[in-house]
């Protein structure tokens, strides 16, 4: 493998919790903790998780959407978290994102041509008015959309669709690794998968670097070369996508596997129930975050946090016990 | 274009399920049609449905496909709009041993079977719970609105059923109100909404839709036991193949607001006929692909055609790969294949389908 295109060390991300007349901070919620992982240049990371476990805020996070409360995000040797101004401007072209809801994403007065050429404008790449419009021809073609969807607005498109123009504008700037996050949830099953490929395609085809949001383990194992598992702001589990599907080492990633439903009955697991919800963020449980949840809890678990243990070279899980999986 | 009549087919029996075999619900024909920007738009049509006691449907299509207004249909929530016309029969057996036709019966009849004899549970467990109200109000409320029965009689009903579902400390959950329940907790509170009233049919709309996996899982499991116990028959509406296949023992394919393929779950997995059956299934991301070389996921090009399209012949033509002209002429009728399984596809019998074995053959 390269070395890593990206390579974010104890990411750290709190929020306050704001109460009283003159609000004032009385506690906080710590979103992201202690995440570190790399993403080397055309390499597809999957971050999969449930809802609040902190997933779209790493994403967010590596982009300076959301500033990070502390910690490091190495890009290209230097540290993305100390940017600021032309630097910043200078990051944006290198790392853009893909949102999840393609229809709160495009600005509905503007016709595709501009949504796609703003990119170009803001990053002042192509002066030029003819020598854009031929270049927002060549992205539509990218993401397999004709030419004539140049002056369409985007009401006049279909979920599908629309997910192809976000798509196009992220890529617009040539960017060398992109945030998707959740980018297939909000559409339908059919063209969910249109999507996928469309993805995988680019992957392919320009080398795209990604890190790919997603609570569908199944959609991730597709389209990811590594997984990170994630639980209530921490990494469980991490590894290539055979290891961590195929060999999980950590409870909850054989949990959130079991619960994938699967047509094919042959391809069932023993489901293992999860009881309970996921504890309040505010307050989470002390030692392991998992262990309320846990079937292979022990005492030891709530006394510390436990470290990222290796399992090998590629994967590391971060549970106390030897005997899990 | 030409309307096609669907053909009477001999009832479907299924395997697996509790079922008396007696019929619950006999919809027949249904047909919705809104009014909208001035001009009729046809969102499900000629559709019939078949359920027995104690049997679990699945009412399965992408969005759009009418799944949820079959649904609202019949819990009478579209008679009160009056830019949506409805018809068709829908005769539900009742408790009392009355056979009614819910789309015939009076409104204050109607406020009578909804909620005795018929029971739904809506996706969006955040927008269905009013905020102003505590839960244990609202179940009550429900409870009250369709039994005689004492507060306090209705209390511990309520309670009753809360533990069933899981919840912890139902007491507390009671005093507590939708904002401070996680998703999970408020889908579980509108499920004991919709069972405390002990009704014979549940029509669950989208009802794991929103939720995270390993709560869907949980809820499915509840279902399934409260399902065997009761004896309950369940209308599952959803778009999810998966679910679909952990649940039902009966699935019915909706497309542009048609039925275009039923059968029973396994049968219809195994050799499902329609063209859009087997592309829908094809669609669905698997575990198992990081150990698979070459698996390529497709999905179907094109889109579903919005109400307002009209399609000539078969809705699915457009995107077809085995379309023909005969297909975009003509709209096929539903087609016995076999017993229990009809398919509305003009040329099911010299396609001859199958089911998705490369995944299996892949994995092996």
């Amino acid at each position: 493998m390269n070395s890593p295109l990206l390579d974010v060390k104890n990411l750290q991300k709190r929020f306050d919790i704001r109460r009283g007349l003159i609000p004032r901070a009385v506690g906080h919620i710590h979103a992201v903790q202690d995440v570190s992982f790399s993403l080397s240049s055309h390499e597809v990371l999957g971050i999969v998780g449930e809802s609040g476990s902190g997933k779209t805020t790493i994403g967010r996070s590596v982009l300076r959407l959301t500033e990070p409360s502390d910690g490091e995000i190495i890009f290209n040797g230097k540290d993305v978290t100390k940017f600021s101004g032309s630097e910043l401007r200078q990051y944006r072209r290198s790392a853009q994102i893909i949102f999840q809801d393609p229809y709160a994403a495009l600005n509905p007065t503007m016709t595709i041509e501009e949504i796609l050429s703003e990119p170009l404008i803001v990053q002042n790449l192509i002066k030029d008015r003819q020598k854009r419009k031929e270049r927002v021809a060549e992205l539509l073609d990218m993401v397999g959309l004709s030419a004539d969807y140049m002056t369409r607005l985007p009401n006049e498109l279909s979920g599908g669709q629309r997910q192809r123009v976000v798509i196009a504008r992220a890529l617009a700037v040539e960017p060398q690794f992109v945030v998707a996050d959740e980018p297939v949830s909000a559409l339908d099953v059919s063209v969910q998968a249109q999507i996928i490929a469309l993805l995988r395609d680019l992957k392919q085809r320009l080398g795209l670097s990604m890190i790919f949001i997603s609570h569908n383990l199944a959609v991730v194992e597709y389209l990811a070369d590594r997984i990170a598992v994630v639980y209530l702001g921490r990494i469980m589990e991490i590894g290539t996508a055979a290891e961590v599907c195929g060999s999980p080492k950590h409870p909850y990633t054989i949990a959130l596997l079991s619960a994938v439903l699967d047509p094919d009955t042959s391809n069932r697991r023993q489901r293992i129930i999860l009881q309970g919800d996921l504890p309040d963020p505010a307050n989470p449980p002390s030692g392991c975050v998992f262990r309320t949840r846990c079937p292979y809890a022990i005492a030891d678990c709530a006394t510390k946090v436990p470290e990222m243990r290796s399992v090998s070279a590629t994967h590391a899980r971060a549970c106390i016990r030897d005997d899990v999986g | 274009m030409t309307e096609s009549t669907v053909k009477s087919y001999p009832m479907p029996v299924t395997g697996g399920s509790p079922s008396d075999g007696e019929t619950l619900l006999d919809l027949r024909n249904l047909s919705v049609s809104y009014h909208m920007a001035g001009q009729q738009v046809r969102a499900v049509r000629n559709v019939d449905i078949n359920l027995k006691s104690g049997e679990v449907v699945a009412l399965v299509g992408e969005s759009g496909s009418g799944k949820s207004t079959i649904g609202h249909a019949l819990m009478g929530l579209l008679r009160y709009e009056d830019k949506v016309a409805v018809s068709g029969t829908a005769l539900l057996r009742c408790k009392d041993g009355v056979t009614r036709d819910l789309f015939a019966i009076s409104d204050r009849e109607m406020k009578r079977v909804r909620g005795n004899d018929i029971s739904i549970v809506f996706q969006e467990p955040m927008s269905s719970l009013n905020p102003l109200h505590s839960i244990g109000h609202q179940i009550t409320e429900a409870l009250l609105a369709h039994r005689k029965l004492r507060r306090n009689e209705a209390r511990e009903r309520v309670l009753y059923y809360l533990r069933r579902l899981g919840i912890p400390n139902p007491e507390q959950c009671m005093a507590r109100y939708p904002h401070q329940l996680s998703g999970g907790m408020r889908q579980r509170v509108m499920i004991a909404m919709a069972l405390c009233c002990e009704s014979k049919l549940l029509v669950a709309d989208e009802a794991t839709t929103a939720l995270d996996a390993t709560v869907q899982a949980q809820i499915i499991d509840l279902l399934k036991s409260l399902q065997a116990e009761t004896g309950m028959a369940i209308l599952f509406i959803t778009h999810d193949l998966g679910v679909v296949s952990e649940m039902a023992d009966r699935a019915i394919v909706l497309y542009a607001g048609q039925i275009v393929e039923t059968a029973a779950t396994r049968d219809l997995f195994d050799t499902p006929h329609m063209p859009y059956t087997r592309a829908l299934l094809e669609a669905i991301p698997r575990l198992g692909s990081s150990q698979m070389k070459g698996y390529e996921l497709r999905g179907i090009p094109g889109r579903a055609p919005s109400a307002f399209e009209r399609v000539d012949g078969c809705s699915f033509n457009p995107r077809c790969a085995y379309a023909t002209e005969a297909c975009r002429a003509t709209m096929p009728e539903l087609d016995m294949a076999k017993r229990e399984h009809l398919v509305r596809c003009l040329r099911w019998k010299e396609l001859q389908l199958g089911g998705c074995d490369e995944f299996a053959a892949a994995r092996r």
